[in-house]
């Protein structure tokens, strides 16, 4: 690991190390949020709508505030971590919000399974092309977890398991499931142009 | 990637830049938390740091490296690691069940500001879904502070469904899940209507009087649903409430009031109980509220069908039923960590000026 004495001047003062400092000096986290805040309000805002990614972004980082002790220290880059940490507030966020809201409502709460495959279709409906979202939709939620994290995040192979907190052959392996999927629901064809054909 | 996950990523939605305001929220949430962290003690040294936007992350750096230098021969250890080091306090949502209900309220309750009131209930209601219609039943705990002005809860408790009369129970409502959660209730924030409150301070200061309060029930409605909209609004003062007994009495002569309702006697609740009630029909369901004639204190609900072709099912057919079982007072909120949150006032905020919750106009 690189010691802030090591590189006193520069901008490369690795994440790990401002970690392990904050558990002396709390307030020096908010250098982790300076540094990545815009970035995990981006994809929370991709996966959420903007303002549910305002409160998202909050969280996260209060969240990893509150873990910190456990971060790998092996790891330099936070970025993953804090991705793992985003992933599993949209997910909490998600229900939560709506088993409040239906239960102020008086209604049925969503019965297992039913959630998340209908909030997919409303979040990403007004975003995403209806095709894409359809398809978003018959992922599981770690399928599809992983699959934006990839392609929305950009985080390799193995950052996505850090973040996910499984083996990289996890990742590879339901990668290459989500892939099938992908494939048979695309039928070898670009979406792209499923759906500009599907427009004209 | 360059394969399936290539669209993907091709086709990421276009995301707005992190808005300044929040930005700045959240980062002040943290520093909060940090400090708290820390005792709230700040060193003098620290005074001087401002951690800094990614912009000019070379400071971070070397406001970190300062950080080092001043207190390393203590606390840092960066690539030894060996630093005393306190870990954070982490909490685990459990979900459990609310606590008994403390003893009724002899009498009138007169609740005071700073205590809660607690409304147990069990409620039923029609819930639809996948194409199924069926009545939903649920057991409810909820804590409203007194004054409103700090946040409740809400237990709600999922029972067995109820097939809709007339149809088959649908798949959907076998797969409700059974148990219940806890969920937050925000208190007075700004930019949540006045007269959406439901708190005993604001209900105790209404109207005592019928007229003004028809007046009240009408004060927002659409003209060509007014008297359904009256009706509508008098039972959400109701239910899940309480209210001193002058306010209840205006409310109830307030509802007979309302063209279209009618009154009835021995109407039972859901736990059974007979009273008076007020009711209006509308959609081919007759809505009753009753109420004990001699307190006025409402007692539940019951929703019947009195119209087959409108009600859709047969007549008589009850479609809703509840009973308000309990109201008490008690001092504080029970411990509930793993609460659904409530974000309605951090959504208000963004239009109003930060600092303490005021009532809305």
């Amino acid at each position: 690991m690189v010691s802030a004495h090591a590189q006193p001047d520069g901008p490369s003062v690795p994440d790990a190390a401002l970690i392990r400092e904050s558990l002396v000096e709390p307030e020096l986290f908010a250098t982790l949020f300076d540094r990545h805040a815009d970035e995990i309000f981006r994809y929370a805002a991709r996966r959420l709508g903007h303002e549910e990614a305002e409160d998202v972004t909050a969280e996260v980082f209060l969240a990893a505030f509150r873990v910190r002790a456990r971060y790998d220290p092996a790891q330099p880059d936070a970025r993953p971590w804090l991705y793992g940490v985003a992933t599993r507030v949209i997910s909490q966020h998600r229900r939560s919000e709506r088993r409040r809201t239906k239960a102020l409502a008086r209604l049925a709460p969503d019965p297992p399974g039913s959630f998340d495959e209908r909030s997919v279709n409303r979040v990403t409906a007004g975003q995403l092309q209806p095709r894409l979202a359809q398809m978003l939709a018959r992922l599981s939620a770690a399928e599809r977890d992983l699959l934006l994290l990839v392609a929305w995040a950009d985080l390799s192979y193995e950052e996505a398991a850090v973040a996910l907190g499984v083996p990289v052959g996890t990742v590879r392996s339901r990668l290459h499931r989500t892939r099938a999927k992908l494939r048979r629901a695309l039928g070898g064809k670009d979406p792209l142009i499923l759906e500009h054909a599907h427009e004209r | 990637m360059n394969d399936e996950f290539d669209t993907f990523a091709r086709l990421r939605p276009a995301a707005p830049p992190y808005p300044p305001r929040a930005r700045a929220e959240a980062r002040r949430r943290l520093l909060d938390a940090a400090r708290r962290d820390s005792g709230g003690r700040r060193p003098a040294w620290l005074a001087r740091f401002r951690p800094v936007t990614p912009r000019g992350a070379w400071q971070a750096a070397g406001a970190f490296a300062l950080t080092a230098a001043m207190v390393g021969g203590v606390t840092v250890a960066l690539s030894g690691g060996t630093g005393e080091v306190r870990g954070p306090a982490v909490s685990r949502a459990v979900a459990s069940d609310p606590p008994p209900a403390p003893e009724t309220f002899p009498g009138e309750p007169n609740p005071q500001p700073g205590k809660f009131i607690r409304i147990d209930s069990e409620m039923m209601f029609t819930s639809e879904g996948d194409g199924g219609k069926w009545l939903y039943r649920s057991k409810r705990a909820f804590y409203r502070a007194v004054d409103g002005r700090s946040d409740g809860l809400l237990w709600s408790e999922s029972l067995a469904p109820k097939a809709f009369p007339g149809l088959p129970l649908p798949e959907q409502a076998k797969r409700t899940p059974s148990g219940g959660g806890w969920n937050e209730v925000d208190g007075l924030c700004p930019g949540r209507p006045q007269d959406n409150r439901r708190d005993y301070v604001h209900l105790a200061g209404l109207p005592a009087d019928e007229q003004a309060m028809l007046n009240l029930l009408y004060r927002h409605v659409d003209r060509e649903f007014a008297d359904r909209e009256a009706f509508h609004t008098a039972t959400d003062m109701l239910r899940e409430t309480y209210m001193p007994r002058a306010q209840r009495q205006a409310l109830l002569k307030a509802i007979a009031m309302i063209p279209g309702v009618e009154p009835a006697q021995d109407v039972a609740d859901s736990a059974g109980r007979k009273g008076a009630a007020l009711g209006m029909t509308q959609d081919g369901v007759l809505t009753q509220l009753i109420y004990d004639p001699l307190t006025s204190m409402f007692l539940g609900e019951r929703g019947t069908i009195v119209d087959e072709k409108t009600g859709g099912g047969p007549v008589g057919g009850v479609v809703a039923l509840t009973a308000q079982t309990s109201v008490t007072v008690v001092d504080k909120l029970p411990e509930a960590p793993d609460a659904a949150k409530d974000s309605t006032c951090e959504m208000a905020a963004e239009n109003s000026a930060p600092g303490e919750a005021t009532p809305a106009r």
